[in-house]
Order: C-alpha cells, then sequence, then structure tokens
C-alpha cells in the first residue's frame, strides 16, 4: 500500500508538471508572435468628434494611449463649451482683463494670430460670437437679421486680441468678444499626437481627427501611405489619392456642418468680414503640410477667398500644398502635386501654377 | 505519509466519507494547481483575443447579440448625437444608448440591473451582459468588408 | 439509511443555516459586482461541506436544494434561482467526489466545490446567451474561488472541532 501510494504520488505529479511545461512553452510561443508585427489603434471621441490614432512598432500600445491623452489633454484646455478650459477662462474676462493661460493656449492662440495676419483675416479665431448667433455652437440653427449680423461682425477683428509674452496671457480687449479655436485645435492636436508618438519607438503611424489626416513613416510593405481626399459631392467616395509620407492632409468644407432653410443652405465656415456664411465657389479645400497647425487654418481661410485668391496666396507662399474641388466639381492642385497627388477614376485634375 | 492514510482508513465504519482532513496536505496543491490552470489559461485566451481585437486598425462598432443572434450593429464612428434603440422586439423596455463613440445599456427591465450598471462601452471587447434578456452588448472591431480600399485613409 | 427523527430536525437546521448566510452575505457585497445574476460569495457553502462530512451527499443534496428553492421563494428571482441551483450542484458533485477520494483536504474539497461552482454558473451563462464572451469574467472568478475556498475551509475546522466530542475509544464522530 505504501508502495503502490508513493508511485501514485509521483505519478500524478508527472503529469501535473508536465501538463505545466506544455503550457509555458504554448504560452511562450503565443507571446512571442505578438512581438514581431506590432500594431496598436485607439479609437475614441474628442473635440466633439471621432478620432483615430494607429501606430506601427515595438511601443505602439504605449504610444497611441499616451497620444490619446495628450488629445484629451488639449480638449480640455481648448473646448469652449467646457466652462473649466482655459478657453473659456479667456472669453469670461473678455473686456475685463487678460486671462492667464498655460504654454500650449498660449501658442495655439499666437499660431492662430498669424495665420490671421498672413491671410489677411481671412481666417479669424474671434469668429465665435458669430457662429453663436447662427445656432452652429448649440445645433439650434437661426437666420438672423442684418442688424444682428452686423452687431455680430463688431465683435470679430483677431487684432482685438492682445498677447503678452511674458507674463503669458491672452487678453480679448472688447466686451462680448469670444474666441473659438475649432479651426485650429485639431491640427495643432495631430501636430501633438505626431510629437507624442515619434518620442516612442515607432515606426510609422496614421492619424484621423475627425477627418484632419496625418501620416508618417512607411508602410508594412515599405510602400508610401495613401491618403484620399474625399469627394464633397459623394462623400463615400474620394476625387483623388495622395501617395506620399510625412503629410498632414485637412480639407474643410461646407459640406461639414450645415443648415437648410428656406431653400437656402447655410454653412458653418464664415466669413469674418460680413458675419455670414462665406459664399464661396469652392466646395472643399485640402491644404497639404508638414505642419498640421498652418493646414487647420489655411484650410478655413482659403476657402473663405475663393478660387482664385486662394490660387494667388499659393503663389506667394508655396510652403504647402493645396487641392480645390470648385461647387462645379471641378479639381484644381497646385503644381507640387504633380506625381503625388492623381484624380480618382472618373475624375481629372488641373494642376496650376 | 502512506501510514496515516491506513491508519485512518482502519477507523472507519464502512461508509465512504471518513474524517475530513483538517490540515493542508500536498494533495491540495493539484486542486489548487489545476483551478489556478484553469484560470491562467481562460486568461490568456481572453487576453490573447482582446489583442488581436485591439491590433484591428477596422471601424468600431457596438453590436447586440440576443440569443447568440445579432440584432443590433452601429457603426460607432458615425455617433454624435445620442441615439436610442429598442432593439429587442416585444421588450420595449430594454434600451442601448448610442453616443460620442460610446455605448451602453440605459435601461433594462432586468431584476438586477446589472448590465445598465456596467456603464459606457468604447474599446473592442468591452461588453454588458443581461442574462434574463439573454442579451450581450459588445463592441468589436471590424474592417470593412468591402475589401480593398484604394486609400488607407481618407481627409474630409 | 434510516434516518431518525433527530437527523431531520439537523437537517432542518442546516437548510435554515445556509439560507441565513446565504441571504446575508448578499446584502455585505453589491450582487452587481458580479456578471451572474444572484452570484455571491458562496459562503454558505460551509453548511455544504459540514453537511457532507457529517452526512453524506443524499441528505446534503436535499439540503442544496431546498435551500436553492427557499431563497428563490425569498427573493424571486428566477434566473438566480437557475444559477444557483445548477452552480449548487456541480459545487456538490466535485465535492462529493473529492471527499471520496479521501487524501484531499478540506481546503482541497472547499477550494473545488468553490471553483466548480463558478465554472457551472459561467458555463451556464455562456449556453444561455449563446455567446462565448462570458468566458471572459472566469479567471476572475476563479482566483477568487481560490480565497473563498480557503476561508470556508478554515471556518470549517472550529466548527467540525465543535460538533465532535472525541471519544479517546473509538475516535468516532459524536453528534
Amino acid at each position: 500500500m505504501l508502495f503502490s501510494n508513493q508511485k501514485q504520488i509521483c505519478a500524478h505529479a508527472r503529469q501535473y508538471l508536465s501538463v505545466c511545461l506544455l503550457c509555458g512553452i504554448l504560452l511562450s510561443s503565443l507571446s512571442g508572435c505578438g512581438a514581431k508585427k506590432n500594431t496598436a489603434t485607439v479609437n475614441f471621441f474628442s473635440m466633439n468628434t471621432y478620432m483615430t490614432i494607429t501606430a506601427y512598432g515595438k511601443e505602439a500600445d504605449l504610444a497611441v494611449e499616451a497620444a490619446k491623452l495628450r488629445v484629451y489633454e488639449l480638449e480640455n484646455l481648448f473646448s469652449r463649451t467646457l466652462d473649466t478650459s482655459e478657453v473659456s477662462l479667456i472669453n469670461q474676462n473678455a473686456g475685463i482683463k487678460p486671462a492667464s493661460v498655460s504654454a500650449d493656449t498660449y501658442k495655439v492662440i499666437s499660431l492662430a494670430l498669424e495665420a490671421s495676419r498672413e491671410t489677411d483675416g481671412a481666417f479669424d479665431i474671434t469668429i465665435a460670437p458669430v457662429m453663436d448667433l447662427w445656432g452652429f455652437t448649440t445645433d439650434t440653427y437661426y437666420v438672423p437679421s442684418s442688424d444682428e449680423r452686423l452687431a455680430a461682425a463688431e465683435l470679430v477683428d483677431y487684432q482685438y486680441v492682445e498677447l503678452d509674452e511674458s507674463s503669458q496671457t491672452v487678453f480679448l480687449t472688447k466686451e462680448n468678444m469670444e474666441i473659438d479655436l475649432g479651426g485650429i485645435a485639431k491640427g495643432y492636436a495631430s501636430d501633438e499626437v505626431q510629437r507624442v508618438l515619434s518620442s516612442y519607438d515607432v515606426d510609422a503611424a496614421m492619424i484621423s481627427l475627425g477627418g484632419n489626416v496625418a501620416v508618417f513613416g512607411e508602410k508594412e510593405d515599405a510602400s508610401l501611405w495613401k491618403t484620399g481626399i474625399a469627394d464633397p459631392f459623394d462623400l463615400s467616395s474620394c476625387v483623388g489619392i495622395l501617395t506620399d509620407t510625412d503629410i498632414s492632409v485637412i480639407t474643410s468644407g461646407g459640406y461639414e456642418r450645415n443648415f437648410t432653410q428656406d431653400g437656402k443652405t447655410y454653412i458653418h465656415i464664415m466669413n469674418p468680414d460680413t458675419g455670414e456664411p462665406a459664399e464661396s465657389d469652392l466646395a472643399s479645400v485640402s491644404i497639404i503640410s508638414a505642419d498640421g497647425s498652418q493646414g487647420d487654418t489655411l484650410s478655413t481661410a482659403l476657402f473663405v477667398m475663393g478660387s482664385e485668391k486662394a490660387m494667388q496666396f499659393w503663389r506667394s507662399h508655396q510652403d504647402f500644398s493645396v487641392v480645390l474641388v470648385t461647387s462645379d466639381g471641378e479639381i484644381l492642385a497646385s503644381k507640387d502635386l504633380v506625381g503625388t497627388f492623381a484624380a480618382s477614376e472618373g475624375n481629372e485634375v488641373t494642376f496650376f501654377s | 505519509m502512506g501510514q496515516r492514510f491506513t491508519e485512518n482508513a482502519k477507523k472507519f465504519d464502512g461508509d465512504s466519507r471518513g474524517k475530513p482532513i483538517l490540515h493542508f496536505v500536498k494533495w491540495d496543491l493539484l486542486v489548487l494547481g489545476l483551478v489556478g490552470m484553469l484560470a491562467v489559461t481562460t486568461f490568456l485566451s481572453v487576453y490573447l483575443y482582446h489583442n488581436h481585437m485591439k491590433a484591428n486598425t477596422g471601424d468600431l462598432f457596438a453590436v447586440l447579440t440576443v440569443d447568440g443572434e445579432e440584432v443590433l450593429r452601429v457603426d460607432l464612428s458615425q455617433s454624435t448625437e445620442q441615439k436610442l434603440y429598442s432593439p429587442i422586439e416585444g421588450n420595449p423596455d430594454f434600451v442601448v444608448c448610442i453616443e460620442n463613440g460610446q455605448a451602453c445599456i440605459e435601461k433594462s427591465n432586468c431584476k438586477d440591473q446589472i448590465c445598465v450598471a456596467v456603464g459606457f462601452l468604447s474599446k473592442p471587447g468591452d461588453m454588458a451582459v443581461c442574462i434574463p434578456n439573454r442579451a450581450v452588448l459588445k463592441i468589436v472591431s471590424e474592417e470593412p468588408s468591402s475589401g480593398e480600399k484604394p486609400y488607407d485613409v481618407i481627409s474630409q | 439509511m434510516k434516518y431518525k427523527a433527530k437527523d431531520y430536525t439537523r437537517f432542518g437546521i442546516m437548510i435554515s443555516l445556509s439560507l441565513a448566510i446565504s441571504v446575508a452575505e448578499s446584502w455585505l457585497i453589491p450582487a452587481v459586482l458580479f456578471p451572474v445574476p444572484g452570484m455571491r460569495l458562496g459562503l454558505a457553502n460551509v453548511v455544504t461541506l459540514v453537511s457532507l462530512y457529517f452526512f453524506g451527499i443524499a441528505p446534503t443534496l436535499m439540503i442544496v436544494v431546498s435551500r436553492c428553492i427557499l431563497t428563490f421563494a425569498f427573493g424571486g428571482n428566477l434566473v438566480a434561482f437557475l444559477f444557483s441551483l445548477l452552480g449548487g450542484l456541480c459545487s456538490l458533485a466535485v465535492m462529493h467526489f473529492l471527499i471520496s477520494r479521501r487524501h484531499y483536504s478540506v481546503f482541497g474539497v472547499s477550494v473545488g466545490g468553490a471553483a466548480a461552482h463558478n465554472v457551472g454558473q459561467i458555463l451556464a451563462a455562456v449556453i444561455l446567451t449563446r455567446t462565448i464572451d462570458m468566458v471572459a469574467y472566469l479567471p476572475v472568478l476563479l482566483i477568487v474561488s481560490l480565497l473563498t475556498g480557503s476561508v470556508i475551509a478554515i471556518a470549517f475546522i472550529p466548527i467540525y472541532r465543535a460538533c465532535t466530542i472525541a471519544d479517546k475509544n473509538r475516535g468516532r464522530d459524536l453528534y
């Protein structure tokens, strides 16, 4: 009895150990599988839109999570609908006193003002009162009278914004003025996302912040990223494909947000001079550049300018590339996109210089 | 150790129970080991499955299955305003809410309300289960079924 | 086996004790922590364990089933009743098996029973919802069962000692 008991114990112990060993081998081989081709994606909602960040590389998982947190951080600073944000603080102190802000907010506002100067006011973050008037902030759309429009337009001028670098403050000099960073926040955020991702061991990434796209690195098969530009008349397809990397592609168009009343369509992109939705001959503007903030501001500005002035602007600056789609469906692209941008089937693109 | 066993066995009165052993014995390691290994195996299979889902660069969908059959599928990337659904036929009190890229079971007619208490689901693998309704709400990540797209990402 | 009147009274005590423990533990820990309706820590298993060692499988079966029915009668959740019944039966089967093997201590038996209880419930949930997803809860529940099983075994020891008056001559339990 003694002998058989010991044998039994040994037999059981051997069985148990061999099962453990088998599991161990299985597990290590499975975990090894993951390390080679490492990719991670996060999908989340921020700045009132749907965002996707995909990274490729050894530290992809960590990188995308860190990038997501950075976006949330920026949202907390820039959101006008959040009472505790720095933008809200600035707006609440309009006409009263300068508001003290953090480095990010200061930077993004100075970039915005610079863009206003460059585009001669076509891009203007002080457009907020006009957006409120037309109901775009609260989704309660309204067609205001011309008096109301003029009153709101009075508060719009980027020159009424005073920055003090030494004290890092922003002052809206006129009472009831308000700023809205919607036209630059996502562009700035995409630059920050790229910065965060690059600080990790990441080889390539594909970012889409509500349609604001940025790509860097090469795909797994060593080819360049293919970024489509949405057809403003049929959002499920594109007018053309950009084959390039290390770029940000930002598109603005009236199709994004608008409302129709009495047969007329009013879009969310405002003309800062008139205080009304921009009456442009363009359906969409896509800016291709290395800088996301620049892409975001210029896409809005060039839309407001219209095709002629937009092409002029490109000629005199040329530190970015642009694709324009007119209301007639004509596709115009800057000459430096030859070889990079190709129109999709059934479409024709005219390169301008 | 074998001797102790035989002594105990002699004390029996013929029924199959015997005196309970009141202290930890080596045999117990087998039980503990089996339970531990089962826990580890199930954990790893779930973990690997989740990892596989996370690596998927497809779109996120909120899917509700009742009795294993899919009754609701919503694309989270299109969800800005709040949308409410009562996807179970004949059960208007079971409400699924989709908002801001998240899903949750807003209301349920079950007694325990465990499914409602789970709150918002946003990442692939997150789920809320309502057993009385035999319903499972979960987030899945799927490659678009349209196959090869001519582009990797679209700017709009 | 012939049961005397005193046996039946003891069965009754077992049933009411396990019922009381079951209800009390549901107050202590909110049921929302668990994925399955009516899921509990399983502390009432200490009564099942005592009953198994003292009375054997048949009376214990009756005690467990009665406790489930009564919990349902007082709680009213049909789904919870089904789950606790299935879990209880699985747990009973495993514990009876382990006890009959005779070389497992109360720790082994108790942990095995707790684990079997959880596996049974999750299995029932998987079959009911027809999705495999419920298995995601299993690892946590199993680790918890290691703990609760040990706690119940620890509680069992003084109970057993109190119930047995060691007879120097026969070493047989007098109860």
